[in-house]
């Protein structure tokens, strides 16, 4: 019966654990995504993001991730988690009230 | 009465000699020689440590004082050290003889370098004299000597006496299992049940290597 | 038509040198003019996996510097007469060599034997610079660990970068009972990431670690499954055309699936 409770079961075998980590490790190193790289974008986001909302910096979170739901193709997805401290308010030329 | 030149004193490690610093080396030899003649008989067939204070020697100077000890007398002198030894090395050896019979004459100094510690692999040395090793000598590491290899350890990786040719030469290890042992331009190695645990030491007989327990 | 093999993995310890003795071993009961070269300056250990560390006395190094002749430093096999080795240097540094001289080397081993098998050091460094420079093929040894894989997919990528090509893969240590229950990655997940052509699967074999300690390849053992392993590897290297081995011990429904997977 192994192979059916392989099958349906939700915990994952240490292989496929392995075979995900593997494939995530390898879009970083295919994609040469260093932590530069990540924290050259990070802070362009930011820059560009500062201009409309206010920030909470200690929280952010970026990083490297996979798409979910196609662990047979993985496709490299960004993943961004930015609190937002508050809104600007801005006039019509793009300044701050 | 002038003060003597040189004066010979035995010591628990072997023999001391003062040396007159103010006189010419020519009246050194002399003295040295007539001292010796007359204590011939004191120094018979002993082996010793020589240690000449009093005066900084040359090496050239000091190897004319050993082979006055050496004509005079029949003393075997193991290890030699000068004034200020402790800074200078490497030092002289004589190479104890193979088999220890009078008739035997010495053999030329090899000088001697001496390493506090033992190689591991990828580590080599390679000297123009003797070598001795205080502690083991590991697979993968090399000593190469143009004279003698002494190793106060195990020999397990390749040792090679007499690297320029000289086939006289031996290499000695209190357990001997070398990877490879080369004495001249011999080259062998020691098949596992060969290998001994006793201190032992390899020389050349003909054109082969022979082991022999110490 | 002599072929330049260099085997590597970018990770140590995955079985290179003993892969590199137990290919160059098969090659030559087959009759080839083998010669395996240790490019593992200063860490050589392909001597001491094949038995021959006590005959050593020349090196790829004094080779190189023309301190002796190429013939003089082959190490001839005890075993198998068209086998031989060049040993590494164990007390120089890996810098002594360059590239461009080890492609010289190469070009002249390739002229007195079939294959020539170059065991690379662990590493991407100059050492790997040094013994992919002359090889026309690679083959990427690698366990089904995580790190072990994805060193060597760097090492695929360097490959490629360097123009070697085809690089075959050889997936050691694998545990068929492990596989089975989950526990281990299959050929078929390992393939599957790194993408590119079996050379061979071999089993975690007590077989070897008994003949490395003896100092002898287990190629020759008809009784060690990692032998019947490499014995195919060798045979595909030669063109034929070897199904790879069914490592499950069990027959039934477990089995059929894994055959299953393994067609894929």
């Amino acid at each position: 019966m192994e192979w059916f409770t392989n099958l349906f079961s939700k915990n994952k075998k240490p292989a496929s654990i392995a075979k995900d980590r593997l494939k995530i490790v390898l879009m970083h190193d295919r994609v040469n995504c260093d932590t530069d790289l990540l924290e050259m974008i990070k802070n362009d986001i930011l820059m560009v993001l500062s201009k409309y909302v206010d920030i909470d910096t200690n929280e952010l979170d970026i990083q490297m991730s996979q798409a979910p739901g196609d662990s047979n193709n993985p496709v490299p997805v960004l993943l961004a988690n930015i609190p937002i401290k508050k809104m600007r308010k801005l006039n019509k030329d793009g300044q701050e009230a | 009465m002038a003060k003597q030149p040189v004066i010979v004193k035995g010591q628990r490690n072997g023999i001391s000699i003062m040396l007159d610093e103010t006189v010419e080396f020519t009246e050194l030899e002399e003295a040295l020689r007539e001292k010796l003649a007359n204590a011939k008989k004191f120094f018979d067939g002993a082996n010793s440590a020589v240690a000449f204070k009093g005066r900084d020697l040359s090496e050239t100077e000091e190897r004319h004082l050993l082979d006055i000890i050496m004509a005079e007398t029949n003393l075997r002198v193991d290890f030699v050290e000068s004034s200020g030894t402790a800074t200078k090395a490497p030092q002289h050896i004589t190479p104890a003889p193979e088999e220890p019979t009078a008739t035997k004459t010495r053999q030329n100094i090899h000088e001697t370098a001496f390493y506090n510690s033992g190689l591991r692999s990828g580590q080599s040395i390679n000297f123009h004299g003797s070598v001795v090793i205080r502690g083991d000598v590991n697979p993968g590491s090399e000593v190469v000597a143009d004279g003698n290899v002494i190793i106060l350890g195990a020999l397990k990786g390749m040792a090679h006496a007499g690297a320029n040719g000289d086939e006289s030469c031996f290499v000695s290890a209190l357990t001997l299992r070398p990877t490879q042992l080369r004495i001249g331009k011999l080259i062998t190695y020691v098949p596992e049940q060969n290998t001994k645990n006793t201190p032992s030491y390899a020389y050349v007989r003909g054109d082969e290597v022979f082991i022999a327990a110490l | 038509m002599s072929e330049v093999y260099v085997i590597t993995s970018g990770k140590g310890g995955v079985g290179k040198t003993t892969t590199s003795a137990n290919i160059g071993a098969g090659l030559a009961i087959e009759g080839k003019r083998v010669v395996l070269v240790d490019a593992d300056i200063g860490l050589r250990n392909l001597d001491v996996v094949m038995g021959l560390e006590n005959r050593i006395v020349y090196d790829l190094i004094n080779v190189i510097e023309g301190s002796c002749r190429l013939k003089q430093a082959l190490i001839k096999d005890k075993r198998y007469p068209t086998l031989y080795l060049l040993p590494a240097a164990q007390t120089k540094d890996k810098d002594a060599v360059t590239p461009e001289q080890m492609k010289k080397l190469c070009e002249q081993l390739r002229e007195d034997f079939d294959y020539v098998l170059l065991d690379c050091p662990a590493g991407i460094e100059q050492g790997f610079k040094n013994a992919i420079a002359g090889a026309d093929k690679a083959i990427v040894v690698t366990t089904p660990e995580v790190s072990a894989v994805r060193d060597a997919d760097r090492i695929i990528g360097l490959l490629e970068a360097a123009e070697v090509r085809d690089p075959m893969l050889i997936l050691n240590r694998i545990r068929p009972d492990m596989v089975k229950r989950g526990d281990m990655m299959a050929l078929e997940d390992v393939t599957e990431i790194l993408a590119i052509d079996v050379l061979g699967v071999i089993p975690d074999d007590e077989s070897i670690v008994i003949a490395t300690n003896k100092g002898e390849p287990c190629v020759a053992d008809n009784n060690s499954q990692a032998g019947r392993a490499f014995r195919d590897i060798v045979k595909r290297m030669m063109g034929e055309t070897v199904p790879l081995m069914d490592l499950t011990i069990e027959s039934g429904i477990f089995n059929k699936i894994k055959k299953f997977f393994v067609r894929h």
